[in-house]
């Protein structure tokens, strides 16, 4: 009677300690000055690094004849890693972000937006590199325009999780900061390691992230990036049912009947006393015990550096219990 | 359907009558090219018909129809001009041949008061000259004509049977023309070929073939034949000395 | 000036619009030449605008430099050479080119079909091409030879597949030839539509691809697709207006055409081939853009009469043009889709032209 309860105490006790800490010294490692040095003095990998090719996200293969010092970020997310990875200052243009990360990136000159480039500032810019999004994010024809004109494009796009850390790689060995990429990589990694493994043995409650419900429903669908995440982060996502469907319909979420629903429209003015007072939402557990929490969209989304916050916040929006959210260092 | 055993002169002038429905269209059509005969065959001067190409038709035989519509607006000059078309260098277009024959068929016909005008705001009269002016400046030597008058006041059917008379006697056009007006075909055509009943009933002077008995019988109506009255007379009389000048 | 007694009002000149329409009635062939220069013009305007600023100066310079490799003293930038050389003209050339190749095809099917309101999509080209493209777009291969994609090619095989198929169909039909195309062809074109619509719900990720193309646009230009394109629609325009005799016979009626020496069936198959060869290969390069097929040909109607002699090669210049600046248009506006602009514009013209033809004002 006693004792099976005691037992399950300390060793939740114990799994919260072991977490707290490798947690704290993830996001100590993750706030580490990359260990690249500065552009003034290159190390040896760095200056044997370029011409370099490389394969991008969409199998092509580019060239980059010299260590890039115009480059133009067609991704948000790009952006982000360029910053993080210290070359923030090389970038000359970027693509218009609403969610701006970081402030600096502010007065970079916007030159794109969501399926639109300006071709001309673009190429006025005389720039070295130029990553874009794949997944028609920027649009094909100037791709292919910019690569005719020789200007050395790379095309990344990262569905999975994975595949956001090897972007990384990818995008550090285009600018010559390989180390440090591989570095950065690593931690966030290690993090989502171990984030996977704590929550491996902890029960996963229903989830139903919710993007927008303004209309339709549009919910993750299959095997898609965000039902990943929640995955990753201890949760089981309620998803469309298929991964070209990214609306559910109502009566498929009330059957699915989510533990928790995540507010990733909370930015747009959702909150909780909306979500119960849908009709027909009430019945689900999530609005019985009050388990509506707002997130924020852009880290659980981005596929950059701040994946790994995205994942925390994921984690305690989950498992609040689990784990206590580390102060920002 | 139509049977039809037909023989047309150089220089005829003749008026095709009969019925509604007896098939004279039909005739028409299959002369110009239009609808093929399934037996036999139509020949315009030895040539069989099959084997003319249409530009080769359109040289030798230019058809009036009863009406025509315009989809943009055009000038009457250009309307005419149309007529040229069989003539006319293919690549170049008109050449000062051409462009005199379409001048000259619309004096002809008595147009030269309507150059510059837009064709479709014109009287269905007018229209109707306009449609023989075409025909006129494709200077085919047959011309045919279906239901020239169907939408003419009584002048006008006067005018543009005095131009068949005129064309037929000067040019020596050939000249063939559906009708539906049994009296401008007796006062102007000196043969007549009644078709009733899907074939020729009959072929010859306006006399013989429209008989008091054979409109009966084929039209259906008690006819009333008046003798020529005075002014009829007169015109009759200055066309027949303006032939025996001419001679 | 002392208004004048009725009878004398007659003789009063003529207004000036109208002696300078006359004239220009007269000589159709000096008409072309000054839609010519007219289109030169807006090219060079349209080459030295752009969201960079260039000085015109160096605009002139390079082109000029590279077209006949004069030297005029300027220097400028490898940034400016490519803006302008690789990224401006060809897309005013592009521009160019389909303005003409649509405006053609517009002319030659409103007068094949005899109906003032035929344009280049009349026929289900529309339809068949942006279903094409949805197919393409949707596909996961991809396929690129010479820079044209599977989009472009899809495309044209669209648009000539939908009239071949509407003038199969439109055979069996007892009605006379021109009704039953256009019947047809709407038939057709809202099947195809219906598809499109279909192709677009499944298309998930690339929809906006999808509406890209049907908006129609220029970004993508370049001087490989001009290679293919410019020989497209010139030849088939060239084609066109040596079959303008046929064109002008059509005037009065199939049958008067018949009459005056058309072979009618055949005409029709061939400018219907030709027609819709050219608005193929227009809509493959730049997806469909609206209006200038149709309001060209009339506004060029209005001005030298309907002698396709003179109005298919006017309708080219004067769609080339109206284009380049529709393009210079969009993308100063900031880049909206060009087919918009041709809408915003096209529409409240063609009403003004309806209303003038109702009020009996012509030439």
């Amino acid at each position: 009677m006693d004792a099976p309860i005691h037992h399950r105490r300390r060793a939740v006790g114990a799994l919260a300690i072991t977490l707290t800490t490798l947690l704290a010294l993830a996001a100590c490692t993750a706030a580490a000055p990359p260990s690249a040095a500065p552009s003034a003095s290159p190390t040896p990998l760095s200056a044997a690094a370029f011409p370099v090719t490389l394969t991008d996200d969409e199998g092509a293969q580019v060239t980059i004849p010299v260590e890039p010092r115009r480059i133009v970020s067609l991704t948000p997310a790009t952006t982000e890693i360029l910053f993080k990875l210290g070359v923030g200052e090389r970038i000359v243009a970027k693509v218009e972000d609403l969610a701006l990360y970081p402030p600096e990136a502010g007065s970079i000159p916007d030159v794109a937006k969501f399926g639109s480039v300006d071709l001309e500032k673009v190429v006025a810019l005389e720039p070295d590199l130029v990553i874009a999004g794949g997944n028609t994010f920027t649009p094909p024809d100037a791709v292919e325009k910019l690569r005719s004109l020789d200007v050395p494009t790379l095309v990344v796009y990262a569905p999975t999780v994975a595949k956001v850390f090897a972007d990384i790689e990818l995008t550090g060995r285009a600018v010559g900061r390989e180390q440090a990429a591989a570095d950065l990589a690593a931690a966030m990694r290690a993090e989502f390691d171990e984030v996977a493994a704590a929550t491996g043995s902890v029960g996963r409650p229903r989830v139903f992230y919710e993007i927008d419900a303004t209309g339709a429903i549009w919910g993750p669908a299959d095997e898609s990036f965000l039902a990943e995440m929640i995955s990753l982060a201890g949760g089981d996502p309620i998803t469309t049912g298929s991964p070209d469907k990214f609306d559910i319909p109502l009566e498929r979420l009330i059957q699915a009947d989510p533990e928790v629903i995540l507010l990733g429209d909370a930015a747009y003015g959702v909150t909780a006393e909306q979500v119960a007072a849908r009709p027909g939402w009430n019945v689900t557990t999530a609005v019985t015990t009050g388990a509506i929490r707002p997130i924020d969209d852009i880290v659980v989304t981005r596929p950059g550096p701040r994946l790994t916050e995205g994942l925390r916040a994921l984690l305690a929006a989950l498992h609040p219990d689990l784990v206590p959210v580390p102060a920002a260092p | 359907m139509l049977a039809a055993d037909l023989v047309v002169e150089q220089g005829e002038r003749i008026a095709i009558v009969g019925p509604n429905g007896a098939g004279k269209s039909t005739l028409l059509r299959g002369i110009a090219g239009i609808a093929a005969p399934l037996q036999g065959e139509i020949r315009i001067g030895g040539m069989a018909v099959r084997d003319l190409s249409r530009e080769a038709i359109a040289r030798r035989l230019a058809v009036v129809p009863q009406l025509a519509t315009l989809p943009f607006s055009a000038r009457v000059e250009e309307v005419v001009a149309l007529g040229r078309l069989a003539h006319e260098d293919p690549l170049r277009g008109p050449g000062p041949a051409d462009r005199a024959a379409v001048a000259a068929a619309m004096d002809r016909v008595g147009l030269g008061r309507l150059m510059g005008r837009d064709a479709r705001e014109l009287s269905l009269g007018e229209r109707q000259l306009v449609l023989v002016a075409v025909a006129i400046a494709q200077a085919s030597p047959i011309i045919i004509l279906d239901e020239p008058t169907v939408h003419l006041d009584i002048r006008h059917q006067v005018e543009v049977m005095d131009l068949l008379v005129d064309l037929n006697v000067r040019d020596g056009t050939t000249v063939l023309a559906v009708l539906h007006d049994l009296n401008l075909a007796v006062r102007y055509f000196p043969r007549i070929v009644l078709v009733a009943g899907g074939r020729i009933h009959a072929d010859g002077s306006p006399e013989n073939v429209l008989s008091a008995s054979r409109i009966r019988e084929v039209f259906g109506v008690d006819p009333a034949i008046l003798p020529m009255g005075p002014w009829t007379a007169a015109r009759a009389e200055r066309a027949a000395r303006a032939e025996r000048a001419r001679a | 000036m002392t208004s004048l007694p009725a009878d004398l009002a007659l003789r009063v000149e003529p207004r000036r619009r109208e002696r300078v329409r006359e004239l220009v009635r007269r000589h159709p062939r000096a008409a072309f030449g000054t839609a010519v220069a007219a289109v030169v013009a807006v090219s060079v305007v349209a080459v030295g605008l752009g969201s960079v600023g260039i000085a015109p100066g160096e605009t002139i310079a390079i082109v000029v430099r590279r077209l006949v490799g004069l030297d005029l003293g300027v220097t400028w930038t490898p940034a400016t050479e490519a803006i302008v050389w690789e990224l401006r003209l060809p897309r005013v050339l592009t521009a160019a080119t389909v303005g003409a190749g649509l405006a053609v095809a517009g002319a030659t099917f409103q007068g094949l079909l005899r109906n003032p309101l035929a344009d280049p999509y009349v026929l289900g080209t529309a339809s068949g091409a942006g279903l094409g493209a949805a197919i393409a777009l949707v596909l996961p291969v991809r396929i690129v030879f010479i820079e044209f994609g599977l989009v472009h090619a899809l495309a044209f095989v669209g648009a000539l597949a939908s009239v071949t198929v509407v003038y199969r169909l439109s055979r069996l039909s007892p009605w006379s030839g021109m009704t039953n195309l256009v019947l047809t062809g709407y038939a057709v074109g809202a099947l195809l539509a219906a598809g499109l619509s279909m192709a677009m719900y499944l298309s998930g990720s690339s929809l906006r691809q999808i509406f890209a193309f049907i908006l129609g646009g220029f970004e993508a230009a370049s001087w490989n697709r001009l290679a293919l394109a410019v020989p497209l629609v010139a030849l088939g325009s060239l084609a066109i207006l040596f079959r303008a005799r046929a064109l002008n016979g059509l005037l009065l009626g199939e049958e008067a055409a018949g009459h005056l020496g058309i072979n009618v069936p055949r005409e029709r198959a061939l400018l219907l081939a030709l027609g819709s060869l050219v608005t193929a290969a227009a809509v493959a390069v730049s997806g469909l853009i609206g209006f200038v097929g149709l309001v060209v040909p009339h506004v060029v109607r209005l001005t030298v009469g309907p002698n396709a002699r003179a109005v298919v090669p006017l309708s080219a210049a004067v769609g080339a043009a109206l284009l380049i600046a529709a393009d210079l248009g969009a993308r100063l506006l900031g880049d909206i889709p060009v087919g918009v602009v041709t809408a915003i514009f096209g529409a409240p013209f063609f009403l003004m032209l309806l209303r003038r033809a109702q009020s009996g004002y012509e030439l």
